[in-house]
């Protein structure tokens, strides 16, 4: 007799379960029988992380819906790539009682959702609020949390009194104020991450809270100087982190991050000391090999590199911080790498210069990027080399996200492209083109349809007009229809006479009877 | 004791030499060997396994019997890589749903960690990303479901669907 899945006990199928996201064992195994429902019906503290997998309108429907019959200990949820998944999602659970919910992660949702949402969670340990649109929202927005001990909002004004349980905390745009108040709202705090930036005052005194034992800073042109003094200020930091960058429009004083002498009395200060500087264009010109032998007495690993062709740099410690690495292949220098030297990166940012990919090769043999998941390449135009370069580099990296940024006109794509999405692995189900010129998509897509994106499930791009527009949207809609696309995304470079860049009879055709959709002259998305 | 061997008998009768040492990944044997005090010379039987798939347990654990031991669990971290498998195991692994199956009964009931982890994720990979209705069809699963219970779970699902 041969064997099928149903044959496995409980316990293995459950096995089997720990190797799928939450996601894909609802979305695969949605009332497929009893035994498969009863089954989901007893996991236990469920993780669900909306934003980690695209999802399909209908998809994501059928995902909340059987929240009412799960254990779900945490929620991360964000509006990109949806329209409006953030309202359909709160409208549902202000309907039940996730009473198991611990932990709610919410990005870029407006003022009267994250309202309505945390008045609806008391019992939340974990709470994460990313927005844009933090400006405009009053202070003491949010509720009193009796259990929180985790928390990240983009200010401290946010929070409602006094909540002595946290003792992780992380501020996208931490104020003066948020500084001088920090150990009133949050006097038992071991853990902080702050954004800085040039704009908020570093106080004469600041009372931090006297667990804390570990700080990341993020500085957006703040000055040396002024990033020590904070430091200073703090009685005893076991562990600090830096990411430090400026823009190319302030290149004042920015030296001193490069400085060995300047980090030594705050390496003595910490325990563990990381870094990861940029600082562009400089006005000192440095030789590589003097910072780093400067830094002898440091005892981590440190890596320079130039950034470009003016005098900027980058320095920092291995293993590397941040979890997005920008390089530039020109300045690649061959360094051996230890095996988990990037393992926290997701994004890799990639810019090849004149096509010329000579050192690009290190990184692909060099480098184990275990967690990327989006791979930017910045380059002018596409051949041969390049394929074969990006190709290796992904057999060993479960990339999701592939997105190409074309600094020129590039005519030679149709035949370029035509290579790359027939290799292209399974695993990426984003592609972003960012230039104005996919007019060759069109073109690939009325020659060769059955082998074009099989498995790419989102699509951003961009067009010259609404002809170009008109063009592309049929011809994908024909496709995909029958295929895996289920988020659309197209701008245009010339915005259109009409306000709504979806024709009429369109609107009207099957391909977008169940769509939810957003338009305006000049950006067209659609989820299905 | 290398190279010294054992007996071990698949259900249907037939008897396999195995290294000790290559018999030893596999945590029962291991401990029928060591508290069970087996002797040597003695047959085991294996009454859940059958010959060809007891072959291909051989296979894997021969190949793999000088890795080192698997880390400890991560709890905190629920869903577990999918993307590390070898390449050998990945043609190891080209097999038939049944077979496969059949290996992760073997490894589950063997007690061999690093099979099972395979083999389930092999399983795993080939369930992420389909919907339900490709999953019933990949694995034949029979809907169990009244008609009345789908109509009922299609209405639980308009509310949303109008959203």
């Amino acid at each position: 007799m041969i064997l099928i899945l149903e044959d496995l006990p409980n316990e293995l199928l459950l096995f089997i379960f720990n190797y799928l996201s939450t996601i894909d064992i609802l979305c695969c195994f949605y009332c497929l029988n009893h035994r498969f429902s009863s089954l989901i019906q007893t996991l236990k503290h469920l993780p669900i992380d909306f934003s980690c997998q695209p999802l399909s309108k209908t998809q994501f429907i059928y995902i909340i819906n059987q929240f009412h019959t799960l254990n779900i200990k945490s929620i991360r949820i964000s509006n990109r790539y949806y329209i409006d998944a953030i309202p359909v999602f709160s409208s549902y659970i202000l309907r039940t009682q996730l009473v198991h919910l611990r932990s709610l992660i919410l990005i870029d949702a407006d003022r009267n959702t994250i309202v309505k949402l945390t008045h609806n969670c008391p019992k939340l340990t974990i709470l994460s609020i990313e927005s844009l649109l933090w400006r405009s929202m009053p202070r003491r927005l949010l509720p009193y949390f009796s259990n929180l001990t985790h928390c990240r909002l983009p200010t401290l004004d946010l929070l409602n009194g006094c909540h002595i349980k946290i003792i992780n905390l992380t501020l996208d745009h931490c104020t003066t104020d948020n500084l001088i108040q920090l150990n009133t709202y949050v006097p038992n705090l071991r853990s902080l991450t702050l954004i800085l930036n040039n704009r908020t005052n570093i106080p004469l005194i600041i009372n931090f809270p006297i667990h804390l034992i570990s700080l990341k800073l993020i500085l957006r042109s703040v000055l040396f100087n002024e990033f020590e003094r904070l430091i200073m200020m703090i009685k005893y930091i076991k562990n600090l982190t830096v990411s430090f960058s400026n823009t190319e429009h302030e290149v004042h004083c920015f030296d001193q991050y490069l400085l060995s002498e300047n980090w030594f009395s705050i390496n003595k200060y910490v325990d563990n000391l990381q870094f990861n500087i940029i600082v562009n264009q400089t006005f000192e010109i440095f030789f590589i090999s003097n910072i780093i032998s400067n830094f002898n007495w440091f005892q981590r690993k440190i890596i320079c590199q130039t950034i470009d062709n003016t005098n900027g740099y980058h320095l920092f410690t291995l293993p590397f911080i941040d979890e997005i690495y920008t390089i530039n292949t020109n300045n690649f220098q061959q360094i051996m790498f230890n095996r988990n030297d990037f393992s926290r990166i997701h994004h890799f940012y990639l810019i090849i210069p004149n096509n010329d990919i000579q050192y690009s090769w290190n990184i692909e043999t060099n480098c184990i990027y275990s967690n990327l998941q989006t791979l930017t390449i910045i380059t002018h135009y596409i051949n041969d080399a390049m394929i074969y370069f990006i190709n290796n580099l992904m057999i060993n990296n479960p990339i999701r996200t592939l997105e190409f940024r074309f600094t020129s006109t590039i005519n030679n794509c149709h035949e370029f492209f035509n290579k790359l999405i027939y290799y292209l692995p399974l695993s990426i189900h984003t592609l972003i083109l960012n230039t104005i010129c996919t007019k060759f998509l069109s073109d690939l897509l009325d020659d060769n349809d059955n082998h074009l994106l099989p498995n790419i499930k989102r699509l951003i791009c961009s067009v010259k007009n609404q002809d170009h527009f008109d063009t592309l949207i049929l011809l994908l809609l024909e496709i995909f229809h029958r295929k895996s696309l289920i988020y659309l995304n197209i701008s245009l470079e010339n915005s259109s006479k009409s306000s709504n860049l979806l024709s009429g009879w369109l609107l009207k055709t099957n391909y977008l009877k169940k769509a939810t959709m957003k338009c305006s002259d000049r950006q067209c998305t659609i989820w299905f | 004791m290398a190279g010294h061997k054992i007996k071990l008998q698949s259900n249907d009768g037939d008897i396999f030499d195995v290294e000790v040492e290559i018999a030893k990944l596999s945590i029962t044997i291991k401990t029928m060997l060591e508290d069970l005090s087996m002797n040597e010379e003695e047959i085991i039987p294996l009454p859940n396994i059958n010959s060809a798939i007891f072959k291909k347990v051989i296979q894997w654990t021969t190949h793999h019997k000088d890795d080192p031991p698997l880390p400890p669990e991560d709890d905190e971290n629920r869903e577990k890589n999918t993307n590390d498998i070898s390449s050998w195991d990945q043609e190891f692994l080209k097999v038939d749903q049944g077979t496969l199956f059949e290996l992760i009964l073997a490894a589950n009931y063997l007690d061999i960690k690093g099979l099972l982890d395979v083999t389930c994720t092999s399983v795993a990979n080939m369930i992420k990303g389909k919907t339900s209705e490709e999953i019933r069809q990949t694995f034949n699963i029979k809907n169990d479901f009244t008609p009345q219970e789908e109509e009922q779970i299609k209405k639980e699902n308009e509310w949303c669907e109008n959203k």
